[in-house]
């Protein structure tokens, strides 16, 4: 990482990962790391975009350095 | 067939202008209803003056959605004990606060501690205390889970 610099994972659904990489690629942060969701996402129910959470989580924080 | 009132695009290159440049000109053809008073009932095509757009932004680089491994490098083993992980929370989507709640408790479970901002508006007043605060929030972690996740 690059002194004074962040570290971030961005995160999206399907319907908005390309343009999530166009708008990286733009600003000059490409690769950004990007935990990708389904879409749609806002219609399920709780306990299923819950349960997405979780299935995601092992990617979220591969995309963080961490070992699951 | 052009149905009524609609404007034909044809998409393709302008000379001077590379294949990464999209370009859309316009053919100038529009077929119109019949205007009152006209009793032939024939519909009419005009012609308009043809023009090209040039979109400003570039050409995405092509990933396949479900690949990612291509997204970020293998695990480090990244201790969170003690890190501010920031997650940057929204006013429109609850679906992502849901998400960020179950991924908020297992960070906090590997000792990070979560500093959660949300947004608002990003224009007028409210915008730039946006600006002030997404500097700040910035600053005060260590990295950030940007989420919209709509």
């Amino acid at each position: 990482m690059v002194a004074g610099l962040k570290a971030a994972v961005a995160v999206c659904t399907e319907q908005f990962r390309a343009l999530g990489e166009t708008l990286a690629m733009s600003a000059g942060r490409q690769p950004l790391p990007m935990v990708t969701l389904p879409y749609p996402l806002d219609t399920r129910p709780e306990a299923e975009v819950r349960q997405i959470a979780i299935e995601y989580l092992p990617e979220l924080l591969r995309m963080l350095g961490v070992k699951a | 067939m052009v149905p009524h009132g609609a404007i034909v695009l044809r998409t393709g290159s302008v000379n001077g202008h590379g294949p990464d440049a999209a370009v859309t000109s316009g053919v100038a053809s529009v077929r119109c209803e019949p205007s009152i008073g006209d009793e032939s009932g024939a519909a009419r095509e005009k012609t308009m003056a043809r023009g090209f757009i040039l979109s400003p932004v570039g050409r995405p680089r092509m990933v396949a959605v479900d690949d990612r491994s291509t997204a970020a490098e293998e695990p480090t083993g990244v201790d969170l004990s003690g890190r501010r992980i920031g997650i940057r929370l929204d006013q429109m989507w609850r679906s992502w606060d849901w998400i960020a709640e179950v991924w908020s408790a297992e960070l906090s479970s590997r000792g990070a501690e979560i500093v959660p901002w949300r947004t608002g508006s990003r224009s007028g007043d409210e915008g730039a205390r946006m600006e002030r605060e997404l500097v700040e929030f910035v600053a005060d972690v260590d990295l950030a889970v940007v989420g919209l996740a709509n």
